[in-house]
């Protein structure tokens, strides 16, 4: 009974421990390749539980199946147009062919170095067919940022998938800049550009102002003549109206208009500074003479 | 001395015969207990804001696992991944030159019509499918980033300087949003962008001046625009309301020559009605009546009207010349 115990127990760590030796997982996010005394027999892509002969016959080497990143340096090209522009791009990679990759390439470090040798050459050839209005351009549709890097990704899989199993999936240019020389001369034409802007803002505000003054000042005019002439008619109509009713009633009596008319005129005339010289023998004194008792003519 | 030694190793003795009789017994128990131990190893629990993944021997077989508390097998067979599918993360981005370093890197973007600018840039986004994040991609915030940069470089170079520091910043973070989105989705990454903010956009220091003097030249023309406007508003009412009174005025002076007119007319009318009924007395009446109101102001010499047989004074002129 103790023995048989103990024996159970022993077995059953063996078990567990050739398990341990013997099945291994193959992750999600994983390739898995089998190698025999360093020769590989076996490459396994999908996940699960696989076994193999224990260690030193048999090795499991592991592979990333995700997609990973990679940026090159900031380095200078020039475009068709012999204009120097410095591009930084990330390359979204991933193994793809994990035997391929292993025979050819390693490790990732060294994938890094493969792509950057790749991609960086490509990238100095195909900026070398488009012009500098290909990138950068206020015309939306000559900005061929997106066929450049299509055409990079393209070139680059050629000689990546086939040599060394890795696939790039986008490359996609994530700064750009200008050399320190051009730099110097885009501010110098910065400002320029500003203050011709700032001068023509300041122009246009003016002719504006003057143009509303104008009007205002025309408008302003024309009012008031348009009230003068009106004015004028009205006043004129009150002077014939006036003349009119004038003339009608003075045309009854012509002779006795012109009399008292005078006799008013008489009150307008005459005053303090005045010199009256009268004849004795005027009507008005007719009553002086003694002779002239008549009343009358 | 002696004593407490022969009293420990009978301790000792005591206490083996006591658990001997039952050390088989003790290890089933101790066995069972650590193997219960081991299955409720596989308790676990996800909380509200994650979604759980099951993988069996690596392999995925359950997706989508609910918050909550679960069971699954224990290790070395199932493994949980578990994402927070739920929370917004928040990544800033700057194409921007902090003078304090050593500067070899140019951050800036380069606009279409070939100016410079800094910007920072907020991008909020999500874990959309829990799979492709943890199983597509190997660092999922330097793709995002990368993304999001090609999104602005792309975006930028299409567009002018004046537009994207003034009118268009709302449709470029709407382009770069959809730009990145793009390259995101094409990727597989599931990752989901929730919103971009353009949180700053500066022209470079050294051109900075220049730039505040337009917004100051805009803000001058307004303002003399605004001034001319102004004083068109002042002159037009007052042109108005002059008009107004010298029309008035022109009727006033109307309606007064007509009532004048009127006046005096009827009072010569009725001067003249009773004149006819007596002519002379009532003419001569008025004559000397207006003599009486006149002369007394003036000066006078009566002389006798000739002499030296001339007429030396039209008296004519006082006299009726009826």
């Amino acid at each position: 009974m103790k023995t048989g115990n103990k024996f159970l127990i022993i077995m059953l760590v063996v078990i567990v421990g050739l398990s341990f030796l013997i099945f291994y997982k193959v992750d999600e996010r994983e390739h898995v390749i089998i190698t025999q005394f360093g020769q590989p027999v076996k490459t396994i892509t999908d996940p699960g539980l696989y076994y193999k002969w224990p260690d030193p016959v048999q090795t499991v080497n592991r592979f990333e199946k995700r997609l990973m990143l990679y940026k090159t340096r900031l380095i200078e090209y020039l475009t068709q147009d012999k204009k120097n522009i410095i591009v930084q791009c990330f390359v979204c990679w991933r193994i793809d062919n994990s035997l391929g990759f292993f025979q050819a390439v390693g490790n990732n470090i060294s994938a890094t170095k493969k792509i950057d040798d790749i991609v960086c050459a490509q990238l100095g050839s195909i900026l070398g067919n488009y012009e500098m209005a290909s990138i950068i351009s206020i015309e939306k549709d000559s900005v061929k940022i997106k066929e450049i890097e299509k055409a990079i990704t393209e070139n680059s899989n050629k000689k990546t998938i086939d040599s060394y199993g890795i696939k790039i999936k986008e490359i996609g240019i994530c700064r750009l800049a200008l050399p320190q020389d051009n730099v110097e001369s885009v501010y110098k034409r910065m400002k320029s550009e500003r203050e011709s802007i700032a001068n023509k803002y300041r122009a246009e505000g003016r002719e504006k102002a003057d143009i509303i003054r104008s009007e205002a000042n025309k408008i302003q005019s024309d009012i008031l003549s348009e009230a003068y002439k009106d004015a004028e008619i009205i006043k004129g109509e009150g002077d014939a109206a006036a003349t009119k009713i004038y003339a009608e009633a003075f045309e009854k009596d012509s002779a006795f208009y012109k009399f008292i008319r005078t006799l008013e005129s008489y009150k307008r005339i005459i005053d303090d500074k005045t010199t009256v010289v009268l004849s004795s023998k005027s009507d008005l004194f007719k009553y002086l003479n003694k002779k002239t008792n008549k009343v009358g003519k | 001395m002696h004593k407490d030694s022969r009293n420990l190793i009978e301790l000792k003795k005591d206490i083996l015969s006591a658990f001997s009789a039952d050390t088989h017994k003790l290890c089933r128990w101790f066995a069972i207990l650590l193997f219960g131990i081991y299955l409720l190893s596989g308790i676990y629990t996800v909380k509200t804001n994650e979604v759980g993944l099951i993988k069996r021997f690596g392999k995925l077989i359950r997706e989508n696992v609910e918050s909550g508390i679960h069971y699954r097998m224990p290790w070395p067979i199932d493994e949980v991944d578990k994402v927070k599918i739920k929370e917004v993360m928040r990544t800033e981005l700057s194409f921007w030159s902090d003078k304090t370093g050593k500067d070899t890197l140019p951050s800036y973007c380069i606009t279409g019509d070939k100016n410079i600018v800094h910007l920072k840039m907020i991008v909020n986004y999500q874990i959309k499918e829990p799979k492709s994040f943890l199983y597509e991609i190997y660092n999922s915030e330097k793709i995002l980033k990368n993304s999001m940069y090609a999104a602005m470089v792309d975006a930028i170079a299409k567009v002018n300087v004046d537009d994207i520091l003034t009118i268009a910043k709302y449709r470029f973070q709407q382009d770069i949003m959809r730009l990145c989105q793009e390259r995101l989705d094409f990727l597989g990454t599931g990752l989901e962008i929730k919103s971009v903010e353009l949180k700053n956009i500066e022209p470079p220091s050294e051109v900075l001046p220049m730039f505040k003097d337009v917004v100051n030249a805009r803000e001058d023309a307004s303002t003399m625009i605004h001034d001319a406007e102004s004083y068109s508003n002042k002159i037009i009412p007052n042109a108005q309301a002059e008009a107004a009174k010298a029309i008035s005025q022109a009727q006033a002076y109307k309606i007064k020559k007509i009532a004048y007119a009127q006046g005096e007319t009827r009072k010569f009318l009725k001067i003249l009605k009773e004149y006819k009924k007596a002519e002379d007395i009532t003419g001569f009446r008025l004559h000397v009546e207006t003599l009486e109101k006149v002369m007394p102001k003036a000066k006078k010499y009566i002389t006798g009207s000739h002499i030296n047989g001339k007429e030396i004074a039209n008296t004519k002129f006082f006299i009726n010349s009826q």
